[in-house]
């Protein structure tokens, strides 16, 4: 299975959300970082068919996916950043019409829905109605849709938003004993997710991918950029107006601040290992800023 | 695609605005029918005495029977006569089904005959044939009340209709449908279905309710009388010959056509808009504003492609007949039920392709 994004461009009116990105996606778990507005969704829609390219092609396995339409839908799951639903359906309903959309037979939906509906923890609210799930839950339901019929290309945006720790660690565990053989795009704001589960970290800004590579090779892209250092906490404030500080830890009248930091921020201040989370400030606390 | 059809029948039934607008429709169907059935009917007597119910819808028919077929001048003047109350505060209103057909057309402030000719009662009627009389009470029933009835149950259709695409944009339920193997051609089929099944539902129980009503209090009498030979002040310019019988049936034509059509131009608009409450205020617009367009000079021939007008039956039927090649004339209601076949097509089409081809936002 391969993904291949030829020069994809996707301009609205001024702004250029996803400026020429050529791209190969071999089986694997991929995150997607970028700060709000990067163009992750636009490359995930662009991806999933239901956004059209300005310019540039994909094809799937050397195939041009609009050619392919429902044998390439076949292939795909996608769960959207609003994940859309119906409120009058129960989960198990719900379930059962979107495996009625991919083609799913009867007992194939049913039996797939109700394992996937135990896999995300919502076995024991199937026949509740959506309009009762807490976020978290509807965010699972939206996972559990995504890969109804076993797709070896998984587009998940942002599916870890609204989710509680113990959840985050489930659907990781979910998404790595799904991945194999199979193409994950993954988008996320909280990096640890990816992290932990993604083969290959690609980072997005201004609609151009600005970097991609193995977490631990990315993440050293950062290296001799992240500082730790001991300050009174009284001029604490003072280094998080001036620097971009990824840690804040008060131990009594000091304060220990991780700083990512082009230059030494001040004395005393150890280089350390970078994280992902680094990286990602580093790139991007402007923009987060900003948004 | 039974089971996408009948989700998507099911998402259409699942809105509390559909439930409303379907007892409201409910209420004043039976309210209409209550007033317009038998329980409405009333004879005078010769004695002055009244007769109620289907009392008064049999002795309705039995002066019917006595002077039914051909209408003339002497059959005028001799019903005037014969039933003309002794009153003189025009009580002759309420006498009995045929000589308040007459006397509406022929008869004088006191209810006597004012001695014009049948056809000067009707300048517009262009046929040879001659006028028939008979009881026309259940037929002109069914007809005046599948108007107000057809109305109601179009914005029904628009409340119904409107969010089928357009909803699934607002809640974002289009991504997921359109990534999915079927989402952009046997689920928009599926929902294009489900939709016309929604139209022929709503439509068929309230034309079958009510033709139970009027059949069951009135019976089939008077089938074959000129639709023209009423009180009701309905169908009177219709200028070619046409039968109560044939009048339903034009009727049925006319409210199917037009609630094809208005499913159509719901469907499109709905595929359209991004907004479902978009979507039914500019249905709705479209839907009743047309009704406005009387008073402004166009032509009866492209009001008849509104479906106001077509539920209203009226414009269309009064509308002269086509003259077709080798001397065969066509009404004008078939030009309507062969549009709606078209509109059709077009929904079938054009809004499938404007949701496969919708841009996920």
């Amino acid at each position: 299975m391969e993904l291949r994004l030829d020069r994809l461009t996707k301009q609205y009116k001024q702004k250029l959300a996803v400026d020429r990105i050529d791209l190969e996606l071999k089986c694997g778990v991929y995150g997607l970082l970028g700060a709000n507005g990067a163009g992750k969704t636009t490359l995930m829609r662009m991806i999933c068919d239901i956004q059209e390219p300005t310019s540039g092609e994909i094809f799937c396995n050397g195939q041009n996916i609009r050619e392919m339409g429902e044998e390439y839908r076949d292939r795909l799951g996608y769960l959207p950043q609003n994940f859309g639903y119906y409120p009058e359906f129960t989960a198990y309903k719900f379930l059962l019409y979107i495996a009625s959309l991919k083609g799913l037979s009867k007992q194939q939906a049913s039996v797939r829905a109700l394992y996937l509906l135990d896999m995300v923890g919502l076995a024991d609210q199937k026949k509740q109605k959506i309009k009762t799930f807490s976020g978290g839950m509807k965010q699972r339901l939206g996972i559990a849709q995504a890969m109804l019929n076993e797709p070896e290309i998984l587009v998940l945006d942002e599916p870890t938003a609204g989710l509680d720790p113990k959840e985050r660690v489930r659907f990781r565990n979910l998404i790595s004993s799904f991945s194999k053989d199979k193409i994950v795009l993954l988008s996320t704001h909280i990096v640890s997710d990816v992290e932990y589960i993604a083969d290959e970290i690609l980072v997005m800004k201004d609609g151009r991918l600005i970097h991609r590579g193995a977490p631990e090779v990315v993440t050293q892209e950062a290296k001799g950029l992240v500082w730790e250092c001991k300050v009174d906490t009284k001029d604490a404030e003072r280094y998080v107006e001036r620097y971009n500080v990824g840690n804040l830890k008060n131990t009594g009248d000091q304060t220990v601040l991780r700083i990512i930091s082009d230059v030494c921020p001040c004395e005393g201040a150890v280089e350390t290992e970078p994280t992902l989370e680094d990286l990602y400030l580093y790139y991007f606390s402007e923009e987060e800023d900003r948004s | 695609m039974i089971r996408l059809i009948r989700f998507e029948f099911e998402k259409i039934f699942n809105r509390k605005t559909v439930y409303a607008a379907i007892a409201f429709i409910a209420i004043m169907g039976g309210a209409i029918c209550t007033g317009r059935g038998a329980r409405g009917q009333i004879v005078l007597n010769s004695d002055g005495s009244y007769l109620e119910g289907r009392e008064a819808i049999e002795r309705d028919k039995e002066i019917a029977a006595e002077y039914e077929g051909i209408l003339t001048e002497e059959k005028v003047e001799e019903i005037l006569e014969t039933y003309r109350p002794d009153t003189e505060d025009g009580g002759f209103w309420l006498v009995n089904n045929i000589y308040n057909t007459l006397s509406s057309h022929w008869g004088e402030a006191d209810g006597s005959y004012d001695g014009r000719d049948i056809l000067s009662a009707f300048p517009d009627y262009r046929d040879d044939r001659p006028m028939v009389l008979g009881y026309n009470e259940g037929w002109l029933g069914f007809l005046e009340t599948g108007m107000y009835m057809m109305a109601f149950i179009g914005a029904l259709l628009v409340i119904g209709l409107s969010p089928v695409f357009s909803e699934e944009y607002t809640r974002g339920t289009d991504a997921l449908i359109l990534t999915s193997r079927h989402g952009k051609r046997k689920c928009a089929w599926a929902k294009i279905i489900a939709s016309y099944l929604f139209t022929l539902l709503t439509v068929g129980s309230c034309l079958l309710f009510q033709s139970f009503v009027y059949w069951q209090s009135f019976g089939f009498d008077g089938g074959g009388a000129s639709v023209q030979l009423n009180n009701h002040f309905t169908l009177t310019g219709v200028p070619y010959f046409l039968t109560n019988m044939g009048a339903a049936g034009y009727g049925l034509v006319l409210w199917a056509g037009g609630s094809l059509i208005l499913t159509a131009f719901v469907l499109l608009l709905s595929a359209i808009c991004r907004s479902a409450f978009v979507t039914v205020i500019a249905a709705l617009a479209c839907y009743i504003i047309p009704s406005m367009f009387g008073q402004l000079g166009i032509p009866p021939q492209l009001l008849s492609l509104n479906p106001i007008w077509d539920f209203l039956i009226e414009t269309p039927m009064m509308i002269p007949k086509l003259s077709l090649a080798g001397g065969a004339q066509l009404s004008y209601v078939w030009v309507v039920a062969v549009f709606a076949l078209v509109m059709t097509l077009v929904s079938f089409i054009f809004s499938r392709r404007i949701f496969a081809k919708h841009q996920v936002m």
